[in-house]
């Protein structure tokens, strides 16, 4: 591990003090009827675009969330008015308001946990290294992912000409590409993208004062024919610039690919053994108990996760284990965590690993805190939102399979017809029907046990649906990969979610190469 | 209210001509944005026969300024543009200053902004006086009204529910002279049910978008949602089929034809991206004879709608027009910019959607065939606006045969090429409206046209 950690922004220290007193004003006198925090979030974004149009921008945005959870309601009210007698004025006009509606609770407020009763031998060294001593409710305490570039010294300059070189780069050896192979036209063309944003949290309640400062850096590539076949690459996570690097291998993909794509098969559609990678490989994750096992799922009767977890019923063979990983700051051979990891979630629950599936048996469910509440079972740090103009709900931090035993060689070894499917192309579950859906670009052909380097696109010419019931799926694992890191976690790659097709919030997702004996391809 | 009497407002603008008056020869022109937006929002969970018990309630103020910096730089002469979120709370000449050099290090090919408007903006509705006159009402008025409704409903079990209302005012000025102010109301309701007794395993999870309350209609739309769950029986897998007739909804509809309308805007020509032209068919096979042909104007001008607007992103008044006629392109839509980069004359062409309907209701055409899949839901439909291919697993579907009832679907994968699909199609003589906000997951749209398609070439199952 190597490389610094940022301070706290010194610009929101004014902030950060004022929090305090509007916390008070939101409980003070209440705190045995109701619970209360005050959370902030500011998220600065500098991009620049490499393309036929060109552009940069610029943005921050900043917002604060007022939270009163009071007989099992959640109300909250958001803003990006934060000047202090504006934030003042709403929590005395929300105090008045709950003050109004609750003269009297039915029933206890929930208390949080306070720093003495933290099991802090769960936490993981990122975050008990950077606990102070002597820990009290009004301890500032912050916390920072290693980088070996200071995020806070990046400026878009920096940023264009990381991508108007990679796409030059790139521009050139696609050129290459069609003229030294007549059956390939030049890509129409490329785009190289850079981005990074420096996400701060605050949150505060009556035993807890955290920060986190977050800094994602993302260099996005893609390359296009004339006829819309695109090949792409991302390369980043969280950390400084030295993230986003763009391998040899991904240069190809987004420059060779395309081109292959375009007089690439259309497969058959059926059944057929398939190998995912690890981008794959974390959708699947995502999609198959991931979603099934999100606390308001569960909470809203909405999962066939609970009864299955009651009833203790095997979901998957004994390979078939999941992840859920919020406070991931290292993974195979990369030092760094993906746009999923943080040390802390939006209700302030400190992160911890946990196994969702282990070998086909579910455990409890990812909660936020009212699933929590809800179900009666133990709170993890699940609790995220879009920005602070969303609602929280239970979402995934980084979801992977756990690796196995082979290398890829011997993977692709043991299939005498099928498929390696390594680039993600969207997925979705149904938590109460226990189906699954995930897309891949294409997939490359498999033959007695070697890749034959044909490549092919799904039956109408689009990407390739892999789907099966869950059940059926997580059954069918034949064997996986093995990490080189030292705590077993596989790669974990850069991703987003949106539940139910909104609220998009970063979630990585990964695991190892997965040998699946049967999915239905279309 | 109104944005144009902002206090920010003349900061902003000083602090634009201040950096503009020390870079005259490179500093262009500037664009001020300011959003007033405002949401409440209800999370809720449920259950038979009984109100929705609400466990997230939240009120959301989000008022914001952007500014937009064009210089011109460079010899030969290039275009840089940036854009920058300002912080009221910060220097603001710092931040002028930033966006205008951050602008200096863009070059793109020169385009002059337009000085004056193409006619005056139309007086358009795009929002519901209700909620413009007091959203915190009118959220709590369609609160009480769908528990009303969902009290009442004993035959299935309503599992959550989700209520946004939004009312969103935006102000524009630029250098140039040009400014306009809209407000939009727009209401999401989703709402899940599940079929008694329970436990089972399906579920029937669908959204409501409107513009408007009426348009939104919540009580039918939750009637609706039970008569769907109610039909729900044993499912089986779909077999696999390389030519298979499916039917879709007005909201699939909706999608695949805002994929084909994109392809016509002009800009994708200049980024080198797939498109259409004028003249072009939207088909890549023949024409089947008994098949319905695709027409399609764009009008910004209906009332309450996702797509209606007194103004384009560039300031101008947006145009109606038809853009294709019997599956051929009539008009790319042009913009001022991308008009300039193509030596075409600007047309301003935007709106939304009117889509020709069919002459036979939905019974009809799933009677005109011996076999349809009625995709009553898609897990999640992927449409690649490039190549115009789809795919998606099949949620919850019915197989028809000869128009008769016979089985739930669940599982199996349905694709299809969208210009093989239009070469042999049937619409229904039902009217829908379906409106798309514009999100971080979707592109906005706004369709009226008719309620089923039935498509009969270029889809493909894979199931048993």
């Amino acid at each position: 591990m190597k490389g610094t950690r940022t301070k706290f922004p010194a610009h929101l220290q004014e902030t950060r003090t004022l929090m305090s007193e509007l916390l008070e004003i939101l409980e003070g006198g209440r705190t045995d009827d109701w619970y209360s925090f005050v959370w902030l979030e500011e998220k600065k974004s500098l991009g620049s675009v490499a393309a036929v149009n060109e552009n940069t921008s610029e943005s921050l945005d900043r917002g604060l969330v007022f939270r009163i959870l009071v007989d099992g309601q959640n109300f909250e009210k958001s803003t990006n008015k934060l000047d202090r007698a504006s934030l003042i004025e709403i929590a005395t006009k929300f105090r008045a308001e709950m003050d109004d509606s609750y003269p009297a609770v039915k029933a206890a407020s929930y208390q949080p946990v306070p720093w003495t009763k933290e099991d802090l031998s769960t936490l993981g060294k990122d975050i008990t290294t950077q606990l102070p001593e002597n820990l009290d409710p009004k301890t500032e305490v912050h916390f920072s992912p290693l980088c070996e570039e200071n995020p806070f010294d990046t400026e878009i300059l920096t940023l264009k000409k990381l991508c108007s070189s990679m796409r030059t780069e790139l521009l050139e050896k696609s050129q290459k590409l069609a003229k030294d192979n007549d059956k390939y036209e030049e890509l129409a063309e490329v785009r190289s993208m850079g981005r990074q944003e420096i996400i701060t949290h605050v949150f505060i309640d009556r035993e807890k004062n955290m920060s986190q400062t977050l800094p994602i850096t993302l260099l996005y590539s893609m390359g296009m024919t004339k006829t819309g076949q695109v090949g792409r690459c991302i390369s980043g996570g969280l950390g400084g610039l030295e993230v986003a690097v763009h391998t040899e291998s991904d240069k190809e993909e987004v420059t060779l690919r395309p081109l292959q794509l375009s007089i690439a098969k259309k497969l058959v559609p059926g059944r057929y053994q398939v190998i995912s990678g690890p981008d794959v490989t974390g959708v699947i994750a995502h999609e198959a108990f991931g979603h099934t096992q999100e606390g308001d799922t569960w909470m809203k009767g909405r999962s066939i996760a609970q009864d299955l977890h009651t009833s203790k019923t095997k979901v998957g063979n004994d390979q078939a284990s999941i992840m859920n990983y919020p406070n991931m700051f290292s993974m195979e051979d990369l030092s760094h965590g993906t746009n999923g990891s943080y040390f802390f979630d939006h209700e302030g629950e400190l992160g911890r690993p946990q196994k969702i599936l282990d070998k086909g048996i579910l455990s409890n469910p990812m909660t936020d805190l009212t699933a929590s509440l809800r179900l009666n079972v133990p709170r993890t740090a699940n609790g995220k939102r879009e920005s602070w103009r969303r609602p929280l709900m239970t979402r995934q931090t980084n979801t992977y399979f756990t690796p196995g035993d082979k290398t890829l060689k011997e993977l692709i070894g043991m299939v005498s017809e099928g498929y390696l499917a390594k680039w993600a192309s969207g997925g979705m579950e149904d938590p109460k029907g226990g189906s699954l859906t995930a897309g891949t670009s294409y997939l490359e052909e498999i033959k007695d046990g070697k890749l034959t380097g044909a490549i092919f696109l799904g039956p109408s010419g689009g990407h390739v649906e892999l789907s099966d019931p869950v059940f059926t799926l997580l059954d069918s694992i034949i064997a996986k990969s093995k990490s080189v890191h030292a705590s077993d976690v596989p790669e974990n790659k850069f991703g987003g979610c949106g539940k139910y097709h909104k609220e998009g919030v970063p979630a990585g997702c990964g695991g190892p190469y997965i040998l699946w004996d049967s999915i239905n391809c279309g | 209210m109104n944005l144009s009497n902002d206090p920010m407002l003349p900061k902003l603008k000083w602090a634009l001509e201040e950096i503009k008056a020390q870079n005259e020869e490179k500093f262009y022109a500037w664009k001020i944005t300011i959003q007033h937006y405002q949401s409440l929002q209800t999370l809720m969970v449920g259950d038979v026969g009984s109100e929705f018990e609400q466990y997230q309630n939240r009120d959301v103020l989000d008022h914001s300024y952007q500014i937009d910096i064009y210089t011109r730089h460079s010899d030969p002469i290039v275009m840089g543009n940036s854009s920058f979120t300002i912080d009221p709370l910060a220097n603001l000449a710092q931040q002028v200053k930033k966006t205008y050099n951050n602008s200096l290090l863009v070059s793109n090919k020169p385009w002059d902004l337009p000085e004056k408007l193409n006619g005056e903006f139309d007086q358009v509705l795009t929002t519901d006086p209700v909620i413009g006159e007091n959203i915190t009402k009118a959220h709590g008025k369609l609160l009480r009204d769908i528990n009303e409704k969902i009290k009442t409903v004993t035959e299935v079990k309503a599992n959550s529910a989700e209520l946004f209302t939004n009312l969103k005012s935006t102000f524009f000025e630029t250098s140039m002279g040009l400014s306009g102010q809209k407000q939009n109301s727009d209401i999401y309701f989703e709402m899940a049910v599940e079929k008694l007794p329970t436990p089972n395993t399906q579920e029937v999870l669908k959204y409501k978008k409107a513009i408007s309350i009426e348009d939104a209609d919540l009580a039918r739309f939750i009637d609706e949602v039970v008569e769907e769950t109610l039909s729900i029986s044993e499912t089986i897998v779909p077999k696999t089929c390389d030519d298979s007739t499916i039917m879709v909804d007005g909201e699939v509809i909706s999608n695949l034809l805002n994929d084909i309308v994109l392809q016509l805007n002009a800009s994708r020509e200049y980024d080198k991206s797939p498109f259409f032209t004028k003249g072009d068919s939207i088909l890549s096979q023949e024409k089947s004879s008994d098949s319905d042909y695709i027409n399609i104007t764009l009008d910004p001008t209906v009332p309450v709608m996702a797509l209606t607007t007194p103004f384009t992103a560039e300031g101008m008044k947006p145009i109606k027009a038809e853009i294709i006629k019997d599956d051929v392109v009539l008009t790319q839509m042009v913009g001022n910019r991308i008009g300039q980069y193509l030596g075409v004359e600007p047309n301003y062409i935007s709106g939304n959607m009117l889509v020709n309907i069919g002459t036979k209701t939905k019974e009809e055409l799933l009677d005109s065939v011996d076999e349809c899949i009625e995709i009553i839901a898609f897990s999640s439909l992927l449409i690649n606006a490039n190549t115009l291919t789809w795919s998606s697993e099949i949620k919850l579907g019915k197989l028809y045969r000869k128009g008769k009832f016979a089985t739930m679907l669940k599982g199996g994968v349905v694709s299809g090429s969208i210009k093989e699909n239009l070469a042999n199609f049937k619409f229904s003589n039902e009217v829908i409206k379906v409106n798309e906000v514009a999100g971080g997951f979707h592109a906005a749209c706004g369709y009226v046209g008719p309620n089923h398609m039935l498509i009969k070439s270029g889809v493909k199952v894979v199931g048993e």
